[in-house]
């Protein structure tokens, strides 16, 4: 283990819904509602769920075999040397890959909406460059920043949401169902390897200080999430109709731009920015901070700090040449993306689980 | 420790320098502060060309004066000044960076409450307007949409009669004092986009006219006669005032109609919101002769199928209170009341059915019963939806109102003349 860090299960489950909240409250609903349409938030409540269950179910009792050692470390021993640097090393590249979209989000949304004249590389440098100091602290420092921001972010998210209700049309939700289940399966594939990411958790898990509370850490933050997002889906979808939702760009924001209280209460999209940002640096400490751990165990580095600066200096430099427009990162996350992260996310995990079960590699805490 | 408190203070004095916000910063002195917007589509040398017209307010003397960072109506003050300023492009976004060849200041949209369209541009579509406020990232879908006779660089050019800016009187009488007539249909900028959007609903924004206010000692027409000497026979907008009369019906982005008052009203109520308001009755009398003064409405609209057709029936409940006679054809006992409820009734009815005929001569499903079928029978829909424009006009509707009378304000019996 190359950080001694000891986080608690509410730390893991609170930094388990950041990585699903910070960014997908303002992708999401407009992915959704362009494939699911009215349908959208049945989408996130039950396929999403379903599948975040599965990436939970293989990528926790595949971590409780190796209870000390991040994924990379204990690959080699599972699949055999070769093979194991080989998908340690895939998943170190994967793992780069993403946060550098996540980069790019983050500095596209502030670019467009708020400073307009700023260059993309400045916001994405000072996201990155906080987010370093923190990944380069350790994951303990992470967690309980995260501690402190996350209950605001949720506060924020529902104050929004409950400024907004009087304005929902239930009309919207209806006809339920029209074209069946294909559209709301359809709906659900980006969000949900977007909570699939919580398959973080094979390189998290060393770090937690109570084992036993593992499932519940985790599946609390699946049916957390799942509400969080849902909530966000179905007001976004009652407000402004499928139709519009799916032609948003950043469907919260515009929310919040239209929240309107009795003539007072107005421009309240600034909370939209602080939670974005918040929730933003969290999200990026905790993927630098998982990719460098990644990259140092697949090296066999005795330090993993030396290579946070030079993983984020890789995703930006990625995120500028793949991810310049918008188009690039849209058509990224919703037909690459959930092929790519169901791969990654489910289908390599389960594999290895399959292996180790059959070697009998790793404690086995069933029998 | 002691070196980790290092870092974090040089780290802190560098991000400081970020905090002053000197990379394009804008100051107060080099904005301008626009609250309405107008667009006209107009031809300038066989040359299609878009007019944007931009009411800005111009703080005077004192600094500080326009700082309200909420929309909230402030008091007239006599040293903000309003101008008008007119530019041409060939695109939206073309006129709009036009503007700064004879303005020196930023144009800030941020404020904007309202967005006028004159009458033959709504005619040609609006969608382009609608694409270029909703894409701005400055512009809020809570702006109002209104439709202007004539044009809307004319339009910004009237004089308001109760606030210091045209936008804020406009916003007023469509958001704070709209339900006192029931003749105005407001709808913001989102809504317009929800109508446009949405299958088998159609968009209706309100009306406007400018009007020379015919009291000889309105400032405003004294006013016109004063600036502008040269011309005294024809008043320019700046000497005239606006007021609202009726809604302006589109089918898709294009207007084709005009609904006035009454149909308005009809309209409030077939859309379910009537919130107050005042129908005039007649009573044992071809005139009108008494009044009534609706204090609140709901309608239920139900779908019907009859082999395949649709059918609708809508029904109003109302209430209110008996509020003005004539020749004392009222008086406090049942049949009087129930008279007068069954007179108030054919003539809510009446409105309703006007404006309904009207937007099923014109084609043009303004009341969403398209959508109404949609949602509640999809199945019976998608034969529907395709053909929908052609089917509205023989759509069936039955309309019955039901109003009951509560009150009869501070007095009971007429005052019956001896």
């Amino acid at each position: 283990m190359l950080d001694k860090g000891r986080i608690s299960s509410l730390q893991l489950l609170f930094l388990l819904s950041m990585t699903e909240l910070a960014t997908a409250f303002l992708y999401v609903p407009t992915i959704t509602a362009k494939a699911a349409g009215p349908d959208g938030w049945i989408s996130l409540l039950v396929p999403v769920t379903v599948y975040a269950s599965l990436v939970v179910l293989v990528c926790v009792s595949l971590a409780r075999r190796y209870p000390f050692q991040v994924f990379t470390e204990y690959l080699p021993d599972v699949v055999g040397t070769i093979p194991g640097k080989l998908i340690a090393g895939i998943s170190t590249l994967v793992l780069i890959h993403i946060t550098s979209v996540m980069v790019v989000e983050g500095a596209q949304f502030i670019q467009t909406n708020f400073l307009t004249e700023t260059p993309v590389l400045v916001l994405q440098s000072v996201l990155a460059l906080v987010a370093v100091y923190g990944a380069s602290m350790g994951i303990e420092v992470i967690a309980r920043h995260n501690e402190m921001v996350f209950p605001i972010f949720l506060l924020s998210l529902t104050t929004l949401i409950l400024l907004v209700c009087k304005d929902i049309n239930l009309n919207n939700f209806r006809p339920m169902l029209e074209n069946g289940v294909v559209p709301v399966l359809k709906g659900a594939m980006t969000p949900a390897v977007w909570r699939g990411e919580l398959y973080i958790i094979l390189w998290l898990y060393p770090y937690l200080n109570q084992k036993k509370e593992d499932y519940q850490a985790a599946f609390g933050m699946v049916l957390l999430a799942g509400i969080v997002s849902t909530l966000v889906v179905a007001t976004t979808i009652g407000v402004f109709g499928d139709l519009y939702t799916a032609r948003l760009v950043y469907a919260a924001n515009t929310l919040a731009r239209y929240i309107s209280v009795a003539g007072i209460l107005e421009r309240l999209e600034l909370f939209i920015v602080i939670m974005w940002v918040a929730g933003l640096i969290v999200k990026l400490g905790i993927f630098f901070h998982t990719a460098s751990i990644a990259a140092a165990t697949t090296l066999n580095l005795k330090n993993y700090r030396i290579l946070v600066g030079p993983v984020a200096l890789t995703t930006i430099i990625i995120g500028n040449i793949f991810y310049g427009s918008y188009v690039q990162v849209v058509e990224f996350l919703s037909k690459v993306w959930p092929y790519y992260g169901g791969i990654i996310q489910l289908a390599i995990p389960g594999l290895v689980l399959l292996i180790a079960v059959l070697r009998k590699k790793g404690i086995n805490n069933e029998a | 420790m002691k070196r980790d408190r290092g870092l974090a203070l040089v780290i802190l004095c560098v991000l400081l320098l970020s905090v002053s916000g000197c990379w394009s910063r804008r100051e107060t002195q080099q904005m301008n502060l626009s609250t309405a917007l107008g667009f006209d589509r107009v031809m300038i040398n066989d040359k299609e060309q878009w007019h944007l017209s931009v009411l800005s307010s111009k703080p005077q003397g004192g600094g500080g004066t326009s700082g309200g960072s909420s929309s909230v109506i402030s008091e007239p003050k006599k040293g903000l000044t309003v101008q008008v300023t007119t530019v041409s492009g060939e695109t939206l976004w073309d006129a709009t960076r036009n503007w700064n060849l004879r303005a020196s200041r930023r144009l800030f949209l941020g404020q904007v409450l309202l967005v006028v369209i004159g009458e033959d541009t709504a005619r040609a579509g609006i969608q382009q307007i609608l694409d270029y406020l909703l894409r701005h990232q400055d512009i809020r879908g809570r702006i109002w949409v209104i439709v202007c006779q004539g044009s809307a660089s004319d339009f910004l050019n009237a004089q308001p009669e109760f606030e210091p800016t045209i936008s804020q009187e406009i916003e007023g009488i469509i958001r704070d004092t709209w339900y006192r007539s029931g003749k105005v249909i407001g709808i913001d900028l989102f809504k317009t986009t929800y109508a446009l959007l949405t299958p088998g609903k159609e968009i209706v924004l309100p009306y406007m006219q400018l009007f020379v206010p015919p009291e000889p000692s309105s400032p405003i027409s004294s006013n016109a006669g004063g600036t502008n000497g040269s011309n005294t026979g024809d008043t320019g907008p700046q000497g005239k005032s606006f007021t609202i009369s009726g809604s302006a019906i589109f089918r898709g982005d294009r207007m084709v109609g005009h609904l006035n008052d009454e149909e308005t009203q009809g309209l409030s109520f077939l859309s379910n919101n009537f919130h107050s308001g005042t129908i005039p009755l007649s009573m044992q009398s071809v005139q009108k002769n008494a009044s009534l003064r609706i204090g609140g409405s709901k309608t239920k609209v139900m779908v019907g199928f009859d082999q395949g057709t649709p059918s609708i029936s809508v029904t109003i409940k109302a209430q209110g209170d008996f509020l003005e006679e004539d020749d004392s054809v009222f008086h406090v006992t049942t049949q009087d009341f129930k008279a007068a409820e069954m007179a108030a009734n054919r003539e809510i009815e009446s409105r309703c059915r006007k404006a309904l005929t009207k937007s099923q001569t014109l084609n043009a499903d303004i009341l969403g019963f398209g959508d109404k079928i949609h949602r509640s029978y999809p199945q019976e829909w998608t034969g529907l939806k395709d053909h929908w424009n052609d089917a509205y006009p023989d759509l069936q509707v039955s309309i019955k109102a039901d109003c009951k009378i509560k009150q009869t304000g501070v007095i009971s019996d007429p005052i019956t003349i001896k």
